[in-house]
C-alpha cells in the first residue's frame, strides 16, 4: 500500500480492464515522473469524457445530440449499416468504403447470457426503417448487416432478416456483409467453415 | 495427464484473457470437458471456426497439472455452420447443448447422450441447409430422449404406478411417467388422450422423421419434467424472443 492520492490511482488503473495491479502501478508512477503539462492535459481527456453520451439516432458514442457521422450533411442517409459495438463503427469508417449511416445493436443476441432482441437496440432500427419522410417516401433504402461472423453474430443477422422481411416494405434492400478469406492469406491454412463460406459467396469474373 | 484424442461437440465458448477462449465440450469418451483454445480469437488463429460453438470435431487436448486441460490440435469433423443462419434452429440448438452441459458429467462416458447431441444437431442443419423450417416438435422431442439417455426414460405405455393400460389422464414427476385417474394424486398435471399420442410420437420418432405436429399441449408439461429432473431451470428454454416488428406492427394497428 502506497500514500494515499497514490494508492487511489493505482487502484482506479487497476479497475481497467487488461490491467493488472503491477501493470497498473507501472503507469503511476510513470506519470509521478512526467511534466505538469501532460498531467493537466492527461486530467482534461478523462474529464471531458462526462461530456460524451451516445447519439440518439444510431446510438455510437457522440459529443452532442447526434454522432459526427449522423451530423455530417455528406452522408447518405438512404442507407444503414448495422454494427455490434460503436467500435465495429470506427473498423468500417478506416476503410472508407461506406457513406451511409450507422446502427449500433448494443451487442448481439446470446441465450446462455440472457440477450434478448429487447436488449438490443432491434426497435429503434425498425423505427428508423419504417420511418416516412414529409414527402410521403421512406428514407432508408437499404440495410446492411455486419453483425461479426462467429455464431451469435449470424444468428442476430438471421433474426433481424426475419424482422425486417416482415416490415411491409418489400422495396427495402438487405444486405449481409461477405464472410471469406483474410487478404493476404493463405488456402491451406484456412478452417474448413471460412473455406466453405469463401466458396458459397463466390462472385463471377 | 498427458495428451489425448476424442471426437467433441463444443457446447459454449467465453472469453479468457485478449484473445482465448474456454470452451465447454461433450466428449465421447471424456464426457464434459473444459479447456482453453490458446489464440482462438485472432484472426490468423489455426482453429480458425473450428472452435466454434456446435462444431463436432476430432481434438487433441493436453491435460497438465492445472485445472484447465488447453486444446492443442482440432480436425473438423462437421461444423453444423449452416445452423447460426436460421434462427429457430439457433435458438433450438442452444437448448441442445445447455441441457447436454446440464446433464453431462466430467470424466464420464455417455456415448447415448453423444449420440443423441449429433442427431440433433445433424438434423438442425440439414433442415437449414435444404431451406426447410426447423419443426417446433423437435424441441420436445429433443427434451423427452434427453430424459431417455439420462436414465429417466418416461413411463409413456402404461400406468407407472399400477401397470393398467386403460384411462391413463396424468403425468407424475416423481413417479415419471403416466398414471391412470385410480393413481393419480390430487395435483399431478393432466394429460388428455391427445397429449399422449403426441407425447407417444416424438418418444419413438427420429429427429429426422419428425414433423410438425401440434404440440403446444405438452411443451410445458415436457419442459417442467425435465426441469424437474435436472434440479434446475434452464435460461436456453426461457429464451423465446417475440417478434418485435410483428408486436410494434398490432401495436400501432
Ligand atoms: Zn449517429
Amino acid at each position: 500500500m502506497y500514500e494515499g492520492p497514490v494508492q487511489d490511482l493505482i487502484d482506479e488503473f487497476g479497475r481497467l480492464p487488461g490491467i493488472g495491479p503491477k501493470s497498473a502501478q507501472r503507469l503511476v508512477f510513470h506519470l509521478l515522473g512526467v511534466e505538469r503539462v501532460d498531467i493537466e492535459r492527461f486530467a482534461h481527456a478523462l474529464l471531458a469524457l462526462e461530456k460524451v453520451g451516445f447519439c440518439t439516432r444510431c446510438h455510437n458514442v457522440a459529443a452532442g445530440e447526434l454522432c459526427r457521422i449522423c451530423a455530417n450533411p455528406k452522408r447518405d442517409p438512404s442507407a444503414i449499416c448495422v454494427v455490434e459495438e460503436a467500435r465495429d463503427v470506427v473498423a468500417l469508417e478506416r476503410t472508407h468504403e461506406f457513406n451511409g449511416l450507422y446502427h449500433v445493436l448494443g451487442g448481439a443476441l446470446s441465450p446462455l447470457d440472457g440477450i434478448t432482441p429487447e436488449r438490443l437496440r432491434v426497435r429503434e432500427l425498425m423505427e428508423r426503417v419504417t420511418a416516412v419522410e414529409p414527402n410521403g417516401t421512406y428514407e432508408v433504402q437499404e440495410v446492411i448487416l455486419c453483425t461479426n461472423p462467429t455464431v451469435d453474430g449470424e444468428a442476430t443477422a438471421a433474426y433481424l432478416l426475419r424482422e425486417l422481411q416482415t416490415l411491409d416494405r418489400s422495396d427495402l434492400a438487405v444486405s449481409r456483409i461477405a464472410s471469406g478469406l483474410p487478404v493476404g492469406g493463405d488456402l491451406e491454412y484456412a478452417d474448413e467453415v471460412t473455406l466453405g463460406r469463401a466458396l458459397a459467396g463466390r462472385h463471377s469474373l | 495427464m498427458g495428451l489425448y484424442r476424442d471426437s467433441a461437440v463444443v457446447l459454449r465458448s467465453f472469453r479468457l484473457a485478449e484473445a482465448d477462449r474456454i470452451v465447454a465440450l461433450f466428449t465421447r469418451e471424456h464426457g464434459l470437458v473444459r479447456a482453453v483454445a490458446k489464440g482462438v480469437r485472432r484472426t490468423k488463429s489455426r482453429f480458425g471456426a473450428r472452435l466454434d460453438q456446435f462444431a463436432h470435431a476430432d481434438l487433441q487436448i493436453w491435460e497438465g497439472r492445472s485445472d484447465l486441460q488447453t486444446i492443442s490440435q482440432a480436425e473438423l469433423i462437421a461444423g453444423h455452420a449452416s445452423i447460426r443462419h436460421d434462427y429457430d434452429a439457433y435458438a433450438l440448438a442452444q437448448i441442445m447443448c445447455e441441457a447436454t452441459e446440464q446433464v453431462a458429467v466430467e470424466g464420464v462416458t455417455n456415448d447415448r447422450l453423444h449420440r443423441m447431441l449429433l442427431a440433433g444437431l445433424a438434423t438442425l442443419e440439414a433442415r437449414v441447409a435444404q431451406g426447410r423450417p426447423v419443426p417446433h416438435s423437435l424441441r420436445p422431442a429433443f427434451l423427452l430422449k434427453l430424459l431417455g439417455v439420462t436414465g429417466f426414460a418416461p413411463g409413456l405405455s402404461a400406468c407407472v404406478s399400477c401397470g393398467g393400460r386403460e384411462g391413463l389422464r396424468a403425468f407424475s414427476f416423481d413417479d415419471g411417467g403416466l398414471v391412470c385417474g385410480t393413481c393419480a394424486a390430487a395435483g399431478t398435471p393432466r394429460v388428455d388422450a391427445a397429449d399422449i399420442d403426441v407425447l407417444r410420437a416424438l418418444w419413438e420418432t427420429r429427429f429426422d422423421d419428425i414433423d410438425d405436429v401440434p404440440t403446444f399441449g405438452v411443451d410445458g408439461l415436457v419442459q417442467r419434467v425435465v426441469e424437474y429432473h435436472l434440479e434446475r431451470r434452464l435460461k436456453t428454454l426461457r429464451w423465446r424472443p417475440p417478434s418485435i416488428a410483428t408486436r410494434s406492427a398490432h401495436a400501432t394497428g
